[in-house]
């Protein structure tokens, strides 16, 4: 019963909104064209993917609150399930032919982590699906071995340096440049995959920090009280 | 010539480097926060490019009179409240850090998105730093409400792209005045409801009275005053500097404004348990406040954000101790779900006489309670007189008499609850030293001074309000819709 | 001198004393008594020549011969009152806020008579209001704190209303100018007058606003109660009398219909005068507890002040005036009596107490002469103003309520006599046989105060002329007329000294019979008492059980208003617990729900 009437409350909100979207008051074509925002980035891309462009120079500093954002959840984790320490014991015993699997697919789910970060700036992806991929291989790991333990407290300087040289960056930005965040190397060519200035760097920042991030967090809800 | 951005920029540095030193992370935030307190002091005004793109396509951080004294009032509270917290800070310092960034960012930005983001931070570090009272279904409550608003708030601001084009608050400001009223305001109403779960408007606000409720020294004032007084100055700089509402939907908005006043002020009358008044005398300020930026009265919405922010600050930070130190107790908290029963000492009966033990804190809970029950020789005297005068010479009769009704509740329980706290004894009987209440408390010699230095800068304002009342006419003056601009103070002056 | 300087002083050192008693609590007691005379001496002294004329920018006083008047009465009543303090410095928890609020509600007071406009006098009237709401529970009872604040305030914030619906309208504060301006709307005016009257209401205690008057003062520290009592509720009598001339009201109401000579308007507020004195007079009646008893006289003596108020005839304002005067030092007097009792015995409950008389000889003889002075006989001041009174009403032709006032007076009698006769007449009680007279402190005040009301009984022709000043600087055409000796009334004229004369004859006459009479033989009470049965329940033999049991008879299925506000506070309470219940769970599948009612209901309320 309480879930029917929920189910019709969500269903009658959405209704009302789609509704008021669709019935032509939102005015979605009031505006020229040649005045939204999205125009000038797409008519000014500073590397060849657009979104990168956007996502990493024009709104950069969204992208350090993006980033600022996974790292407390990653702390919350840490704080809540910090105390921790024992792996949670898997009700199968490990698989041979999967933890030996898992240590062939490893380096390579890494490597296409790395490439996507790297090429961020000229092929779809970037610094959080890298990332993302790599914390998904630490998983691989943890999951194909009940007895695995990554270097936490590694990932964890690796984050907080990578965190760091990513906002010193940008201070660096204020000190060359004039404005925090400013793109002080040279843009280069469009296409290259040494362009964009600072761009591919930040990506690369992004990218470690996400999975290191991701593995911490993977780490911390392997364990289990004693 | 210090950028502002250092503000909201330096605690997330110096938090990201903390994960790698974790033995030193509580000097690194008392570092980080007194350098936030007095980088404070010499920054700027003006509009500060992120970048190196400019407005409207890059973000673009905006520092005038009225988010200057937000952030002066911001950065000095947070700085204060880790001092007076010591002890209970070393697990949360790096989230305090980034707390204190999310909320720098949330004053100063120009970007709608950027809102948004810094938004999100400040409410995750809110979780995590209500978490530290171990009261965990309190927590998956207040996320839960707080992630639903959260998507509101962000649908609305997708839909107002969608509209305008631009995510820059000032273009969009520009926009909405000169490209005429919309349509339909649906975006505004949903960016209104993401607003106002934390500014706790009333049918959004089911989480204020688990998360305060049990609340500690650390928890209360975070959450009663530092982050309700930002959520307050943003909802004014929103409403009243970039949206341009028309009167049937500022008539919509007023009206739940006027709901959450008078059930605060209700619902405070009806409970006897010392953190549940304050909690919902906080809702019914939160209430006044939106009601008097909805409707144009901005500097004098600053003047009552201001005046609960030095109040609530005393108030829940004496409440956090008061209730808090007694002996540990021997039951869970599943324990206590199951059997609907409390643990600490919250209701005022228990409490009966606990300022005859420790006057000082009586003397600094009673100014602030009486400045806010709008008591003269106090600040929140001057607050209430402005918001009638305001009101009066614009002609509205109605408003006045619904402020002056509730006020009159909120006078009630204030003084229940401080009368209770001074004398104790059963009714017909007189007030004796063998009635005062067992139950006592420790506080550091350091807390109790500085809540006393504060509680005596209410009564210094209250004595003389002009200082604070010019501040928020400057601040107010930078506000769009801002139509009263004269106000009674001690010396003649606008009266 | 100026008042500004006066009432920073005040201020200052109210906040001295606290830290004085802090260190030694009779020493700040005894600064109390210092202060208070010092600036009772010094209004004394400068009379006119009080200035009003320095100011901190909205903070402007003005000297006028109404403001002296009050102020004077007001600094009598605590002088005296402040030589209590030293003895209760013991009985009190927190003895140094005592001493520190004592003063502050003093500074209030004079800052209320004096203010130039309104804005300056609310927050003096506020300034008084907190200073005494946090004595109160001091005493015997928290929530008549809680009481008195709540009717208080519901009083300032109707005053604080109507100053700023005047000023939207007229665009002043000054008291005079804005209640000037205000003749010219007559709908203004009116909505005006009556949302400060409200305010003047609930300070005297006029039906249906009575019932603070006897939780407050019944449960105050004893000390406190007669500045409650003679002091701060005639704070609401200066009000009315302010609003009530300066606007006028009689004119503003000139076209309404007219009963017994006065407006409609008006002659349904006096009315609300002769309830009160009905009321105060039936309650006090019926009280065991001394305080209450007197607190409801000072019910039905606000009854008697408002009607002469109302009146707005020189002879009813100069009643008025003169009764608040009397009517202040005999209730002072008379509560400052109960608490050297109180003092001496523990106790303020006739029940417990007899045959005082014995063992407090001038403690009786002080209370015998506050009585007289309240039931309106002379030789005392209360008999002056009681006088003045009836003939403005009868002048009138008003004998409704005319007829409650007497009928009032007549029952004053009954309820000022109980005391007397149960407390201080009758039996000693055994454990009470080693109770001394009360200190010397506390005789030369309560002294000083009977010789105030006996004086102005026998001379009042000072007096009268001061209202008379009074009254022109009012703006009255006609002031009553005194010659020397005389007070000229329209219907006959009082010689008061005449009276007093032949009122001394008699006495004298009494007193002679008795020398020369033999004299009667004292034999023990209490082997004659119960003739050699045992006492069960030896306090149903008490002289006061149910004194006046078969008038009390009469009105014992009397409706109470306090049931009426009690059930107003539970139902708020009731829709503030509902509130919480159903907005504020724990839950979030809750919370949710609301948020999602509530956009459905805002974007479809957007939509139409």
């Amino acid at each position: 019963m309480k879930k029917l009437v929920a189910v019709l409350l969500v269903g009658l909100m959405l209704l009302l909104l789609f509704i008021n979207m669709f019935d032509g008051s939102l005015e979605f074509n009031k505006m020229d064209l040649a005045d939204v925002d999205g125009n000038y980035y797409a008519k000014n891309p500073i590397v060849s993917n657009m979104v990168t462009s956007v996502v990493v120079d024009y709104r950069s500093f969204d992208t350090l609150g993006e980033v600022t954002v996974l790292f407390v959840s990653s702390l919350g984790v840490a704080f809540m399930l910090g105390g921790l320490t024992t792996r949670i014991k898997f009700k199968h015993d490990d698989s041979f032919f999967l933890r030996i699997g898992v240590k062939v697919l490893f380096p390579i789910i890494v490597i296409v982590g790395v490439f996507m970060f790297v090429h961020g700036h000229l092929t779809p992806g970037g610094g959080f699906p890298g990332g993302a991929l790599i914390g998904g291989a630490m998983l691989f790991k943890y999951i194909s071995d009940s007895k695995y333990r990554a270097k936490i407290s590694a990932f964890k300087v690796l984050e907080g340096t990578m965190g760091s040289i990513y906002v010193l960056l940008g201070i660096v930005g204020i000190l060359v440049g004039n404005y925090f965040l400013q793109n002080i190397l040279d843009i280069g060519e469009l296409g290259n995959l040494i362009s964009g200035g600072l761009i591919p760097i930040i990506y690369v920042l992004i990218g470690l920090k996400v999975g290191s991030e991701l593995t911490g967090i993977f780490d911390h809800f392997m364990n289990e009280e004693v | 010539m210090i950028r502002p951005v250092l503000l909201v920029v330096l605690p997330l540095l110096i938090a990201f480097l903390s994960v790698m030193f974790k033995k030193q992370t509580k000097p690194l935030l008392l570092i980080a926060v007194l350098i936030n307190a007095v980088v404070v002091f010499v920054i700027d005004k003006g509009e500060y490019i992120i970048g190196n793109h400019m407005q409207p396509y890059g973000i673009v951080l905006n520092v005038d009179n009225y988010s200057l004294y937000a952030l002066i009032v911001l950065n000095v509270l947070f700085a204060l409240l880790v001092l007076l917290n010591l002890a209970k800070i070393t697990k949360i310092a790096s989230i305090l850090m980034i707390a204190l960034g999310g909320l720098n960012g949330l004053l100063m930005t120009g970007d709608l998105f950027n809102l948004f983001v810094f938004l999100e931070i400040s409410a995750i570090a809110a979780f995590m730093i209500v978490a530290t009272n171990k009261k965990l279904i309190h927590v998956f409550n207040y996320m839960i409400i707080g992630i639903v608003g959260s998507v509101m708030y962000l649908f609305g601001v997708i839909l107002l792209y969608s509209q305008y084009g631009t995510l820059n608050m000032n273009k969009m400001a520009e926009l909405m005045t000169t490209t005429g009223t919309p349509a339909t305001y649906i975006p505004i109403i949903m960016i209104f409801g993401g607003l106002a779960v934390e500014t706790k408007l009333l049918p959004f606000n089911g989480w204020v009275k688990g998360v305060l409720g049990n609340s500690d020294s650390l928890v209360g004032p975070m959450i009663g005053s530092i982050y309700s007084g930002v959520m307050l100055i943003v909802f004014g700089r929103l409403f009243t500097d970039v949206f341009v509402l028309n009167d049937q939907v500022r008539i919509l908005l007023s009206v739940i404004a006027i709901v959450t006043l008078i059930a605060g002020e209700v619902s405070a009358f009806s409970t006897m348990k010392l953190r549940e008044i304050l909690l919902y005398s906080s809702v019914a300020q939160s209430g006044l406040a939106v009601l008097l930026f909805l409707n144009g009265y901005g500097s004098i919405a600053v003047l009552v954000v201001f005046a609960n922010v030095l109040a609530k600050f005393i108030l829940f930070m004496l409440a956090g101790v008061m209730t808090n130190s007694h002996k540990k107790s021997e039951h869970t908290e599943y324990e206590h779900i199951l059997n609907n029963t409390v643990d600490n000492h919250d209701d005022i009966s228990t409490l009966a006489g606990i300022f005859v033990k420790n006057p000082l804190n009586g003397v600094a809970f009673s100014v602030a309670s009486l400045s806010l029950a709008s008591l003269p020789l106090f600040f929140g005297f001057f607050v209430k007189i402005n918001v009638l005068y305001s009101m009066f010479l614009r002609g509205d009769y109605v408003l006045p008499a619904i402020i002056l009704a509730t006020s009159l509740v909120e006078g009630a329980y204030i003084i229940r609850m401080l009368v209770v706290l001074w004398n104790p004894g059963k009714e017909g009987e007189k007030a004796t030293k063998e009635a005062v209440t067992s139950l006592n408390y420790e506080i550091d010699q350091l807390v109790c001074m500085v809540l006393l230095l504060i509680s005596l800068s209410l009564v210094a304002l209250g004595i003389s309000p002009d200082l604070a009342i010019d501040r928020a006419d400057e601040a107010g003056a930078d506000l769009e819709y801002n139509i009263s601009t004269e106000y009674v103070e001690l010396e003649g002056g606008k009266e | 001198m100026t008042i500004l300087t006066i009432i920073i002083a005040l201020i200052v050192l109210s906040f001295a004393t606290y830290y004085i008693t802090k260190i030694n609590n009779q020493v700040g007691a005894y600064t109390t008594v210092v202060v208070t005379l010092a600036a009772l001496v010094i209004f004394l002294l400068e009379g006119d020549k009080l200035s009003g004329a320095s100011s901190i920018g909205i903070l402007r006083f003005s000297v006028t011969p109404l403001a002296w008047f009050f102020s004077i009465i007001m600094l009598i009543v605590y002088s005296m009152v402040a030589f209590f303090n030293p003895y209760w410095m013991k009985k009190i928890l927190h003895p140094g806020a005592y001493n520190m609020l004592f003063l502050l509600s003093l500074a209030g007071t004079i800052g209320v008579f004096f203010a130039e406009n309104f804005i300056v006098m609310f927050i003096f009237w506020e300034i008084v209001v907190w200073a005494s709401m946090f004595i109160i529970p001091f005493g015997k009872s928290r929530t008549a704190s809680v009481v008195y604040y709540a009717m208080s305030t519901f009083g300032s914030f109707t005053f604080l209303y109507a100053i700023f619906m005047l000023y939207a309208n007229y665009g002043t504060f000054v008291i005079k100018d804005s209640l000037e301006a205000a003749k010219g709307d007559a709908n203004i005016a009116i909505a005006a007058f009556i949302l400060m009257l409200l305010a003047g209401f609930i300070k005297l205690g006029i039906f249906p606003f009575h019932i603070w008057l006897p939780m407050a003062h019944g449960n105050a520290p004893d000390t406190f109660s007669p500045i409650l009592s003679g002091g701060l509720v005639k704070l609401g009598a200066f009000l009315t009398i302010l609003i009530t001339t300066l606007l006028p009201i009689h004119e503003v109401t000139k076209d309404q219909a007219y009963i017994f000579g006065v407006p409609i308007l008006i002659y349904v507020l006096m009315i609300f005068g002769a309830i009160s004195i009905v009321v105060g007079t039936l309650m006090a009646i019926k009280q065991d507890d001394a305080k209450k008893l007197l607190a409801y006289s000072s019910v039905a003596n606000g009854g008697y002040i408002l009607i002469g108020i109302l009146l707005y005839d020189e002879m009813a304002l100069s009643g008025a005036l003169i009764h608040i005067f009397g009517h202040a030092i005999a209730s002072a007097t008379a509560f400052l009596t109960i608490a050297a009792v109180s003092y001496r015995t523990g106790t303020t409950k006739m029940s417990e107490l007899g045959g005082m008389i014995h063992k407090m000889p001038i403690t009786y003889v002080v209370y015998l002469m506050a009585i007289i002075s309240m039931a309106g006989i002379p030789p005392m001041t209360g008999f002056i103003s009681k006088w003045l009174l009836f003939q403005a009403l009868a002048d009138q032709g008003m004998f409704f309520i005319a007829t409650t006032m007497f009928f009032g007076s007549i029952g004053s009698f009954l309820y000022v006599f109980r005391p007397l006769s149960v407390l201080f007449l009758g039996q000693l009680k055994p454990e009470h046989k080693t109770v001394k007279e009360a200190p010397i402190g506390m005789l030369i005040p309560m002294v000083i105060l009977s010789g105030i009301t006996l004086f102005y009984g026998v001379l009042p022709n000072s007096l009268v002329e001061y209202t008379a000043k009074i009254e022109s600087a009012l703006g009255f055409d006609k002031v009553i007329e005194t010659s020397a000796l005389v007070i000229q009334g329209n219907n006959g004229d009082l010689h008061a000294p005449l009276i007093t004369g032949i009122f001394a004859f008699g006495f004298i006459i009494a007193l002679i019979i008795f020398l020369i009479a033999p004299k009667s033989r004292k034999v023990g009470l209490m082997d004659t008492y119960t003739a050699g049965e045992f006492l069960y329940t030896p306090s149903l033999y008490h002289a006061g059980y149910a004194y006046y049991a078969p008038f009390e008879r009469l009105y014992q299925k009397h409706p109470n208003i306090v049931a009426l506000f009690a059930a107003l506070v539970q139902k708020v309470k009731d829709f503030g617990k509902f509130i919480r219940f159903v907005f504020f769970s724990r839950w979030p599948g809750r919370g949710v729900m609301f948020i999602i009612l509530t956009m459905i209901l805002l974007m479809w309320g957007e939509k139409l």
